[in-house]
């Protein structure tokens, strides 16, 4: 199920209603009913794949508790690992496992007639990558103490596939979801209210900004051979609004929908394009995976305690692990890649934690020194969205040439063919923009107390009009191929 | 707890008050959707020509220059309509008739649209009697693309100064023709036609009623003209039944339009456009002969 369909405007009341009003004097009642959402949820989109998260659930939940029992070293160790095998191995067969195939037989040609084995005809199961990681933080924190194995299982299963954050994250960890479970919710007015708000934002983010600019980024990119320098740019430059407002849009209307069930869900991101350096570009956008790439594997490599050599490394694998994590293809090792050399003369220098506090706090606008890095920043991701989007390296190189090319920088008659669309994203864009700066110390774009009832009530009815009048229905979330 | 339900209640009356608000305002405002309205209240209507077919039509069939006196013809067409919807069209329209036309025009443009396609136009859908709205008709949403109609009556005098005539839309705006006639001359594809299933019933109704039906291929930009004949074609639609095709997007034929001064857009004609052009569709046709 889509958050940005009738369905879902169907089925979250429903849920609400039952949740707060017939099964909230029972704990363990409140927690089968979201056990039960989250299935039909992710049952709607394919509920043969329910049975992958059923079972790591068991799989888990069954360590955890095998873990509480045992304080022999070795055999928790192998408990661990038997929990690692068994979640990577399902991503690593419904994610990797033809990418490898491909890239060995690409490598080595004469293997394909030796080795026998031959691609597998399997649909990716949406979601897996998320649910995969958040499973793997728990037993990995029960592993290391962090957190003591459940004995619920219906809490456990319901923070394995809690509907809002199942299939796009935020990637939560055990140690502050799972205990949410554990107590008793209690119906907060403001929460709730916030929480409406967030999701607003997060569908304004998704229907009018990200699909529309899905339009011609689509466009461009699938028919990026036929474009100008000037118009592949700006391709990128949609395509970088397009995954920014899919994303952060989802997160929203995640983390808006985990509070009015009394839930609190992490920030995932926290106005990424207002960066000044790529450093802190990493600390805004998807906050809960590179946190968890920060605690499960650059800190358990070493982090940075053996010297600036160490942390240079870790960071690569972490950023290469990271590309990886994002899909099967080359397109995104490379992506991370370059991200990774973008870090790299911050962390030389050792000024990777220069910019921690937010972009001209307490002004209206920037300085020009901030703007200048901001811009500086914002085109360094564009850059490397590039080779996130394009289809194969081929494709990204082919786009890189066509920008740099000799053909001029005119601006494409994709744009000017139906002006009034153009114009009408262009208005939308800077709108969120506006909203975001004016609101960048907070946790989202649109909240904002207005001092008048009437003022706020017109926003948000101008919003959700918007997002029925000129949103696009039904149009798939990028990260749901993750 | 109250206070939010109540409020979620509210907000969500407001988004129904001004999903309504949206219909009316569509409903007034777009020609497609008024033109609509107008055609399914029609009491006891008699016009001798009917129009049928998608904008092509709507837009280049001057029906009161078809037609020597006032509710002689009356130009059904849609925007976006595929032939399924102009099939339902006249059935709708022979049920309300108090007398049955003489001639159903059926403009098309083979060179842009898909006769195969059962898609069955949005206004049409929602309008049609025994049509079953969901959750999914909220207005803002079965209607979206119109909104962009309307801001152009906001931005542009061209379109706040068009007007429905007897069905057809006349729009002053000019588009030049800039496109090229292409070469090797390509043929005109009369086994799109003789394809449409949904074209057969047409006809099939036509004959029953004792309609005499027209099918014409509708001038496009010169990108889109052939140097097939004009016909008339007999297209096959039913055992030993045949209908008349004529084909008026011939390059050679087309030279009464002037690629500067004719157009509103991508093959559509404008009001002048459709004046030259419905003078000769009657010259063709041979109405006035074919009427009396």
């Amino acid at each position: 199920m889509l958050f940005n369909t009738i369905d879902f405007a169907i089925f979250l009341p429903i849920v609400f209603i039952l949740y707060w009003f017939i099964t909230n004097k029972n704990l363990r009642l409140q927690n089968l009913l979201v056990v039960a959402a989250s299935y039909v949820f992710y049952g709607f989109w394919d509920w043969r794949f329910l049975s992958l998260i059923i079972f790591s659930t068991v799989v888990d939940y069954s360590i955890g508790r095998g873990l509480s029992k045992v304080d022999v070293p070795s055999t928790r160790k192998v408990l661990l690992w038997i929990s690692i095998i068994i979640n990577i191995g399902f991503l690593g067969v419904f994610k990797y496992y033809n990418f490898f195939l491909d890239s060995l037989y690409d490598f080595i040609p004469a293997l394909q007639d030796n080795l026998g084995f031959s691609t597998l005809e399997i649909i990716l199961p949406v979601g897996i990558s998320f649910y995969t990681f958040q499973t793997l933080s728990y037993t990995i924190d029960v592993y290391k103490g962090k957190l003591k194995p459940t004995k619920d299982f219906v809490a456990f299963a319901a923070f394995v596939a809690f509907f809002p954050q199942l299939v796009a994250g935020p990637i939560e960890r055990a140690t502050r979801l799972l205990p949410q479970f554990y107590m008793k919710r209690k119906f907060d007015y403001t929460k709730a209210v916030d929480g409406m708000r967030q999701i607003l934002w997060g569908l304004f983010k998704k229907m009018v900004i990200a699909d529309n600019a899905a339009v011609y980024a689509n466009q461009i990119f699938n028919n990026s051979a036929d474009y100008s320098g000037g118009t592949l740019i700006l391709g990128a430059l949609f395509f970088s609004f397009q995954i920014y407002g899919d994303f952060s849009g989802y997160s929203d209307i995640a983390i808006g929908t985990a509070r009015l069930m009394g839930i609190n869900l992490m920030k995932n991101f926290a106005f990424p394009y207002f960066s000044r350096d790529i450093a802190e570009f990493w600390r805004r956008w998807h906050i809960s995976l590179s946190t968890w790439f920060r605690d499960y594997l650059y800190i358990p490599l070493g982090g940075s305690r053996g010297g600036t050599w160490m942390k240079v490394k870790n960071t690569f694998i972490i950023f290469v692990v990271s590309g990886f994590w994002h899909g099967a293809n080359w397109t995104f090792i490379v992506w991370g890649a370059l991200n990774a050399i973008y870090l790299l003369p911050l962390l030389l220098t050792n000024n990777n934690r220069n910019n921690l506090e937010i972009v001209a706090e307490g002004k209206y606008l920037p300085t020009f020194k901030e703007l200048s890095s901001i811009f500086i920043t914002f085109s360094l991701t564009l850059f490397a969205w590039i080779f996130f989007r394009a289809e194969s390296l081929t494709h990204a190189f082919s786009y890189l040439a066509g920008i740099f090319s000799n053909e001029g920088i005119g601006i494409s008659t994709v744009f000017y063919s139906e002006p009034i669309q153009f114009l009408t994203l262009m208005c939308f864009m800077i709108f969120m923009l506006f909203f975001e700066w004016v609101n960048r110390s907070k946790e989202y774009g649109l909240q904002v107390n207005f001092k008048r009832r009437a003022i706020s009530w017109n926003i948000y009815a101008f919003i959700f009009t918007c997002c029925l009048l000129f949103g696009r229905s039904n149009e798939d979330f990028i990260y749901f191929q993750f | 707890m109250k206070t939010f339900v109540i409020k979620v209640f509210v907000f969500t009356f407001i988004i129904l008050v001004l999903n309504v608000f949206y219909l009316l305002l569509v409903g007034t405002l777009d020609w497609n959707f008024s033109k609509r309205i107008e055609a399914i209240t029609f009491e006891n209507p008699s016009y001798e020509y009917i129009v049928l077919g998608n904008s092509l039509a709507m837009d280049g069939i001057d029906t009161e220059l078809l037609s020597s006196g006032e509710n002689e013809a009356y130009n059904l067409s849609m925007g976006g309509t595929s032939l399924r919807a102009n099939h339902i069209q006249l059935q709708e329209y022979l049920e309300i008739a108090s007398a049955k036309p003489k001639i159903v025009i059926l403009g098309l443009g083979s060179y842009l649209n898909d006769f195969q396609s059962e898609t069955l136009n949005t206004i049409i859908g929602f309008t049609m009697d025994d049509y079953t709205y969901s959750l999914d008709d909220l207005p803002m949403i079965k209607f979206r693309w119109l909104r962009t109609e309307l801001l152009k009556k906001v931005i542009s005098s061209d379109h706040r100064n068009a007007k429905i005539i007897q069905g057809q839309l006349r729009i002053g705006r000019v588009v030049a023709d800039h496109t090229e006639y292409v070469y090797p001359h390509p043929k005109f594809a009369l086994s799109d036609y003789q394809a449409s299933s949904n074209l057969k019933k047409i006809a099939a109704l036509c004959r029953e009623k004792g309609i005499k039906l027209i099918v014409v291929e509708m001038p496009g930009f010169k990108n889109t003209q052939n140097n097939s004949s004009v016909g008339p074609y007999k297209l096959l639609v039913e055992g030993n039944f045949y209908v008349d095709l004529y084909n008026l997007n011939n390059y050679e034929f087309n030279s009464y339009i002037d690629p500067e001064t004719d157009w509103l857009g991508d093959s559509h004609f404008n009001m002048v456009g459709a004046k030259k052009f419905t003078r000769k569709l009657k010259a063709v046709l041979e109405l006035d002969k074919i009427s009396s």
